[in-house]
C-alpha cells in the first residue's frame, strides 16, 4: 500500500469538506471552506512516478457558490458536477468547449478547462449538506439542513418531488443501485427509505443512532454495489461509536461496524465487490455458474464481498471487508481533524480522503490486500440476478425490429435536414478562427517589436511612463494573451465594436459587441430577434412598424398607416363599435393570379383633396403566355372637385369613379357621397359609401344591383376569386353575400368579439375597437384581425367566431421559435398577434407552466390551422404536436390523435350504415386533402419512434394500420 | 449561480489627468439569456470617511443580454472634483464598477486609485489650493477586488413565496 498526501491539493488551506472521483478516473473532484469548488487532474495523483510531470495538476475551479460547498458529486457519466454549499445553492457544472478561463479578480491562474454552471437548482431553504445521483442519472437527490431531501430531474433541474418526513437536518443521502429506493440519515437520529416509484416513506429505522451524542457536519451514509446493504454513519453502542449495516427488505439492523473512537462521519463503499482469488479462466463458464450457484456451495474464495471505508471524527479511516470482522486497515495520524468524505476510485484500488484540515490523503491498495475485484459485467449480472432487470423498466430497450426500422428511417430524415445546419455552422467556425487568427498575429508583431519591455513586465515592475501608459497596457494585454487565449482578450488594437444610443428616458444604452463563440452563428438570429422584441415597447412609434410590414405586403398600401390610425374617431365615437382603420393593405399571396391591393394613402380619411381610392385587378393571362403582362384594370375614386372659387368647400361631395386599365379609360361613372372602400375582382366591382349605401358594378362598369343600404358606412371591403362579397361596416356588423345567386351568407355583428377578454386594452380604448383587417381568409372564409392581432375567424357552419391567433401562450416552448418558417396563413397571423400583442413577456418560465402551455398552443394551432383550411400548416403542427406528446410519453393523447386518424376498421362506405351508430359513418377518411392513414403513417408514427416509452403505443397502430391495409 | 461573469476589464488610458473622462473596456459572458438589461455603474468615492461623497459618474444599460461572450466599452465623465472635500482630491481612494439586474447588484468590482500630482516638485510641496489640471490618477488595474453577490436569475421575484420556486434555469 502507498499513501500520499500531495501538498498542492488544497483549498486555500481551508476546510475540505468533499472530495469524488470522475467515474472515468480522469478526473477527481474537491469542494471546500473556500466556497469553491476544484476539479483535478488524477494523473498526478495515481502513478507515483509521474507525479510531478503529469501536465496540468488543477484542472478548473469554480468560483460560483456563495458559501462553503459541503458536497460535490460527478453523474455516473462523467459529463456533470453537482455541488451543494451553504445558503441552499446546488448548482450542477458541465465542460464546455475551448479552455477555461481566468475568474476576474479572483487571484486564480486560468482554468485548463471549460467548466461552467449549467444549472441551478432552488427550492431548499438551507444550507445543502449531502447529494447523491441516481444510477442512471436521471434524477439527482439533494439533502438540506431544512430537513427536507429534494428530488430534481437531470439534466434540466425540474423539482420532482421534496421528501418531508425527517423532523431535523438532512445530513446523507444514497441511492439504491438497483435505482428503487433512496436512503438518508438525519439529525433526529433516523435513516430513512423512500420508495423511487412514488417517493413514499416505506420504512423509518430507529436504531443504535438514538445514543449517539455530540454533532457531525455530515451523516453520509452508502449502499452497498451489490444493492444488499446500507451502511449508515454516526452509530453509538455503548461502549463504542459505531457504523450500523441495515440489509435490504426488512431494512433491520443485524450487525455493525465497531471499532472508531469518535462518530463516524463518512461511509463509502468501494463501487465493485472483490474475492479472494481471480476468477478461474474462462473456459470453465465460471462466472456466471458461479453466482447462479448456491452460495453455500461456492468455495469460500470465491464468494464476493463488499469493501467499504470510513471516515470518523477521531481522524482516522478504517477499511473493511464485509467477510471479516476486523478491518483491513486502519490509518491513524494521516489528519489533524475530523474525516469527511471519501471516494473510490475507479479501478477500486485507491481511496481518497478528505479532511477538515484541509487536505486529502490518497491510499492506493494492492490485490493482495483487498482482493480482486469483480468485473463490471460480473456486477451487472449479479445485480440482475437478483433483482432483475432494471433495464427493462427502463423502457430503454427496443421491443420490435418495427420500432427500430423507424427510428433509423426518421433519424435519416433528420440527418438530411440538418446538413444545412451543419455546414452553416462549420463556415461560421471558419470565419471566425481566421479572426482568431488574425489577432494572434497581431499580437505576435506587437510582442516581437518590443522584446524588452515584455521581459519587464515578467519582473512585474510597474512601470509608469509618461505617454499614456502604452506599457502597462501592453503589459496587460501580454499577460491576458498568457492566461486566456480564448476567447482572445480585447486587444488595444481593435476597437470595441459596440452601438449607443440615449433611451427615451434619457439613459445610455449600449449593446455589446459579441465576441466570437462556438455557437455564434445560431445566436446573431437570437440576437437579433431579441433586439425587436427590445424596440417595439420602448418606442411607441417604432412599434406600428412591425404591424406595416406584416399586413403591407403591397408596397402601396404603406403610405396610408400612421395617418389611418386616428382618421374615423369622429364619425361615430358615441356608439358601442366603432370600427377604425388602422391600416388596410391587403394582398392575395402571389400565387393566385388576382392582386388586390387598396390603396388607402389618404382617401381613407376623406379630408384630403388628392384622396383617392383605387383597386387593381390582374387579369389572369390566359392566352398571351409569353406576351408582355396584361396591365392591371384599376379602379379609382376620385372626390370630385369643385372648380369656381366662388365655392367655399373644395369638395362637392360627389365622387368619380374611374376604371383604367394601362391608362386607358375603360368606363367612369359618378355619383354622391364620399367613397370608402372598394374592391373587385374579375367578375364585379363594389364600391361602398359613406352614407352606407354600396353600389355593385359588372366588370363593363354597369350597375349590376340598385345601390344597397347597409346602415353604416363601409369600413372593410374584401372579394374572394368567385363571386362572394364581405362588407364591414362601421357599425361593426359584417355582411357577405353571394352575387351570382343574390344571397346573403352571413350577417353577423362583431359585438361578440368586443365583449370577448381577448379584445384587451390595445385593441379596444374608449369602446372603439380597432380593425386592422377584415377580408377573406384563403379558404373563402371570413376573418377579421383585431389591432392587438388576434385573428378571429368565422365558422360558418358553427355560426360563431373562432379566434385562431392570439398572444395567450408566451411561455410555450414554441413561441421562442417562431416564426417556424415564415410561410402560411396561419404563421403570418400568428406573427401579427406575437408582434402587435402587448402580453407582457414575465420570463419566469417555470417548467410545468411551460409544458402545459406547450400542449395548449400546440393544439390551439392544430386546431387553427384546420379551422383556416391550411393543410401544410396543419401537418406541420400535426408533427410537432406529435412530437411533443412523444417526448412527454403522453400516451392518452396520443392514443386519441392516432385512433382519430385511424378510424375505424371498415371506411363508411365499404360498411352498412347502422343508424344507431352515427359514430363510425362519420368519421371522415381525408383531412384538408391529406388521407388520415397517410398523414398517421408517413408522419406521425415516425414522429413517435423518437422516444422508446411509447413504442408500444406505436406498435399496436402499426400493426392495426398494416391490418387495415390487408383488408382493403 | 450568476448568469454574468466578468471576463476581463481593461482600464485604457491610465495613468490619465484626473480631468480625462473614464474608460473601461469590459468583457463578459452570459450563460443565461436575460429578459432585461444589465446596468452598469461607475461610482467615485470621493472620501473614506463618508459615503454622501460617492458620485456615480456613469450608469448605462447594457443589452440584449443573450449567451455568449460580449464586451463594450464603458466611458464615464471624471467626477465632479468640487464636490469631494479638498484634503480628499490628492491621495488614495476607491472607484466601484457594479453592474445590477433588476436593479438588484450582483457584482462589484473595486479598484485602488491614487491621485497625485504629474509633476513630483508639486507632489513635494502641495501648493495650498489644489491646482486640479495637474493632478494625474492611476487606476491600480491589476489588482480588482471583485465581490459577487447572490442573485437568482430569471427565478421569480424575490417576494414571492420561497418554497415555492421549484423550477431549475436552464441554460
Amino acid at each position: 500500500m502507498i499513501v500520499e498526501k500531495p501538498e498542492w491539493l488544497r483549498h486555500e488551506g481551508l476546510q475540505i469538506f468533499s472530495v469524488d472521483f470522475q467515474p472515468s478516473g480522469q478526473r477527481c473532484a474537491t469542494a471546500g471552506g473556500d466556497h469553491k469548488v476544484r476539479i483535478w487532474n488524477t494523473r498526478p495523483l495515481m502513478k507515483e512516478g509521474e507525479a510531478d510531470r503529469g501536465g496540468e495538476k488543477l484542472l478548473a475551479t469554480l468560483c460560483d457558490h456563495f458559501g462553503s460547498v459541503n458536497c460535490v458529486r460527478w453523474s455516473k457519466s462523467g459529463l456533470y458536477v453537482a455541488s451543494g454549499s451553504d445558503g441552499s445553492l446546488v448548482l450542477i457544472h458541465e465542460k464546455r468547449h475551448g479552455t477555461g478561463t481566468v475568474e476576474f479578480g479572483s487571484g486564480e491562474p486560468a482554468n485548463v478547462e471549460n467548466w461552467k454552471v449549467c444549472a441551478s437548482l432552488r427550492g431548499h431553504t438551507a444550507d445543502v449538506v449531502d447529494l447523491a445521483w441516481s444510477p442512471d442519472d436521471s434524477m439527482l437527490a439533494t439533502c438540506s439542513l431544512d430537513n427536507t431531501v429534494r428530488i430534481w430531474k437531470m439534466p434540466g433541474g425540474s423539482s420532482v418531488a421534496v421528501l418531508t418526513g425527517h423532523s431535523s437536518l438532512v445530513k446523507g443521502v444514497a441511492w439504491d443501485p438497483i435505482g428503487s429506493f433512496l436512503a438518508s440519515q438525519s439529525d433526529d437520529k433516523t435513516v430513512m427509505i423512500w420508495q423511487t416509484s412514488d417517493w413514499a416513506a416505506v420504512h423509518r429505522a430507529e436504531g443504535p443512532w438514538r445514543k449517539s451524542v455530540g454533532s457531525t457536519f455530515f451523516r453520509r451514509l452508502s449502499w452497498s454495489p451489490c444493492g444488499h446493504f446500507i451502511i449508515t454513519t454516526h452509530g453509538y453502542e455503548n461502549p463504542s461509536h459505531t457504523a450500523q449495516v441495515l440489509e435490504r427488505g426488512d431494512w433491520s439492523g443485524t450487525f455493525n461496524f465497531v471499532g472508531h473512537n469518535a462518530p463516524v462521519v463518512a461511509v463509502r463503499f468501494n463501487h465493485s465487490m472483490f474475492r479472494k482469488q481471480p476468477l478461474p479462466p474462462p473456459e470453465n463458464n465460471g462466472e456466471e455458474e458461479l453466482l447462479q450457484m448456491d452460495p453455500k456451495k461456492v468455495p469460500k474464495e470465491m464468494v464476493p464481498y463488499n469493501v467499504v471505508a470510513m471516515g470518523s471524527q477521531d481522524r482516522n479511516i478504517t477499511v473493511w471487508t464485509t467477510a471479516n470482522p476486523r478491518p483491513v486497515f486502519v490509518g491513524k495520524h494521516f489528519f489533524t481533524q475530523s474525516v469527511v468524505d471519501l471516494s473510490w476510485s475507479p479501478d477500486g484500488y485507491s481511496l481518497f480522503c478528505c479532511s477538515l484540515d484541509g487536505t486529502v490523503a490518497s491510499f492506493h491498495f494492492e490485490a493482495k490486500e483487498l482482493g480482486h475485484i469483480v468485473s463490471e459485467k460480473e456486477m451487472e449480472e449479479f445485480r440482475r440476478n437478483r433483482y432483475g432487470d432494471s433495464r427493462s423498466r427502463q423502457e430503454s430497450l427496443a421491443e420490435s425490429p418495427a420500432q427500430l426500422f423507424i427510428e433509423a428511417t426518421a433519424a435519416a430524415k433528420k440527418v438530411g435536414n440538418s446538413t444545412t445546419i451543419v455546414s452553416n455552422g462549420n463556415t461560421t467556425s471558419n470565419v471566425s478562427n481566421t479572426t482568431v487568427v488574425t489577432q494572434t498575429n497581431k499580437q505576435v508583431a506587437s510582442t516581437t517589436l518590443r522584446p524588452q519591455e515584455h521581459e519587464e513586465a515578467g519582473t512585474t515592475t510597474t512601470v509608469t511612463t509618461p505617454k499614456n501608459g502604452t506599457l502597462e497596457k501592453d503589459q496587460a494585454a501580454a499577460v491576458a494573451v498568457a492566461a486566456a487565449p480564448l476567447p482572445p482578450p480585447p486587444a488595444k488594437q481593435t476597437p470595441v465594436k459596440q452601438r449607443e444610443y440615449r433611451q427615451q428616458d434619457g439613459r445610455r444604452r449600449i449593446i455589446p459587441e459579441a465576441l466570437h463563440t462556438e455557437d455564434d452563428g445560431g445566436r446573431k438570429d437570437r440576437e437579433s430577434s431579441a433586439e425587436k422584441r427590445k424596440l417595439s415597447p420602448v418606442d411607441a412609434s417604432k412599434s406600428e412598424a412591425p404591424s406595416k410590414r406584416l399586413l403591407g405586403s403591397g408596397g402601396s398600401g404603406g403610405g396610408g398607416g400612421v395617418g389611418g390610425v386616428r382618421e374615423r374617431n369622429g364619425s361615430g365615437a358615441s356608439k358601442a363599435i366603432e370600427v377604425s382603420s388602422m391600416e388596410r393593405s391587403l394582398g392575395l399571396s402571389s400565387t393566385t393570379n388576382t392582386t388586390v391591393a387598396i390603396n388607402v394613402t389618404q382617401a381613407s380619411q376623406l379630408r384630403g383633396p388628392d384622396g383617392v381610392l383605387s383597386v387593381q385587378v390582374r387579369i389572369p393571362d390566359e392566352e398571351s403566355l409569353d406576351g408582355p403582362a396584361v396591365a392591371p384594370i384599376c379602379l379609382e375614386a376620385k372626390p370630385v372637385r369643385v372648380q369656381d372659387a366662388a365655392a367655399g368647400r373644395g369638395e362637392t361631395g360627389e365622387t368619380d369613379l374611374v376604371c383604367s386599365q394601362g391608362g386607358e379609360i375603360r368606363w367612369r361613372d359618378r355619383f354622391a357621397g364620399k367613397v370608402t372602400a372598394l374592391t373587385g375582382n374579375t367578375n364585379f366591382w363594389a364600391v361602398g359609401c359613406e352614407d352606407g349605401s354600396l353600389q355593385v358594378y359588372t366588370m363593363a362598369g354597369r350597375r349590376a344591383l340598385p345601390s344597397m343600404v347597409v346602415g353604416s358606412a363601409a369600413a372593410f371591403m374584401d372579394c374572394t376569386r368567385g363571386w362572394e362579397l364581405l362588407l364591414l361596416t362601421r357599425g361593426g356588423t359584417m355582411h357577405v353575400w353571394d352575387l351570382r345567386q343574390s344571397q346573403c351568407l352571413l350577417n353577423e355583428s362583431l359585438l361578440s368579439l368586443t365583449l370577448s377578454s381577448s379584445a384587451t386594452s390595445s385593441a379596444k380604448e374608449n369602446g372603439v375597437m380597432r380593425i386592422i383587417s377584415a377580408r377573406f381568409s384563403e379558404a373563402g372564409a371570413p376573418l377579421v384581425v383585431l389591432a392587438n392581432g388576434h385573428a378571429f375567424l368565422f365558422h360558418s357552419k358553427m355560426r360563431s367566431w373562432l379566434r385562431i391567433a392570439d398572444d395567450f401562450f408566451p411561455s410555450s416552448s414554441f413561441v421562442s421559435t417562431w416564426p417556424p418558417s415564415g410561410d402560411g396563413e396561419l404563421a403570418g397571423l400568428q406573427k401579427g398577434a406575437a408582434t402587435l400583442g402587448k402580453t407582457n413577456f414575465s420570463w419566469n418560465r417555470t417548467l410545468i407552466n411551460e409544458k402545459y402551455q406547450t400542449r395548449a398552443h400546440l393544439e390551439d394551432q392544430l386546431a387553427a390551422a384546420l379551422a383556416l383550411k391550411s393543410a401544410e400548416e396543419y401537418k406541420r403542427h400535426l408533427i410537432s404536436y406529435t412530437r411533443f406528446l412523444t417526448r412527454e410519453a403522453d400516451e392518452v393523447r396520443l392514443r386519441e390523435l392516432c385512433e382519430d386518424l385511424l378510424g375505424p376498421l371498415f371506411v363508411p362506405d365499404s360498411e352498412p350504415c347502422y343508424d344507431s351508430q352515427p359514430t363510425t359513418s362519420t368519421w371522415e377518411s381525408y383531412v384538408l386533402g391529406m388521407k388520415k392513414r397517410e398523414l398517421l403513417k408517413n408522419e406521425v408514427l415516425p414522429a413517435m419512434a423518437s422516444n422508446r416509452a411509447v413504442q408500444r403505443l406505436l406498435n399496436e397502430f402499426l400493426d392495426m394500420l398494416s391490418e387495415y391495409e390487408d383488408t382493403q | 449561480m450568476s448568469a454574468i461573469n466578468i471576463t476581463n476589464v481593461t482600464v485604457l488610458d491610465n495613468p490619465s489627468m484626473f480631468l480625462k473622462p473614464f474608460q473601461f473596456e469590459i468583457s463578459y459572458e452570459c450563460l443565461i439569456p436575460l429578459k432585461d438589461d444589465l446596468e452598469w455603474k461607475l461610482i467615485y468615492v470621493g472620501s473614506a470617511e463618508d459615503e454622501k461623497y460617492d458620485q456615480v459618474l456613469e450608469s448605462v444599460l447594457v443589452g440584449p443580454v443573450n449567451v455568449g461572450n460580449y464586451r463594450f466599452l464603458f466611458q464615464a465623465d471624471p467626477p465632479e472634483w468640487t464636490k469631494i472635500p479638498d484634503e480628499d482630491i490628492l491621495g488614495v481612494t476607491v472607484l466601484l464598477l457594479t453592474c445590477s439586474y433588476l436593479g438588484q447588484e450582483f457584482i462589484r468590482v473595486g479598484y485602488y486609485v491614487s491621485t497625485e500630482y504629474a509633476d513630483d516638485s508639486l507632489n513635494l510641496e502641495p501648493p495650498a489650493k489644489v491646482l486640479i489640471n495637474q493632478v494625474r490618477r492611476t487606476v491600480l488595474a491589476e489588482k480588482p477586488r471583485v465581490t459577487k453577490f447572490p442573485m437568482a436569475f430569471n427565478a421569480p421575484l424575490a417576494n414571492e413565496k420561497k418554497g415555492k420556486k421549484n423550477e431549475g434555469c436552464l441554460r
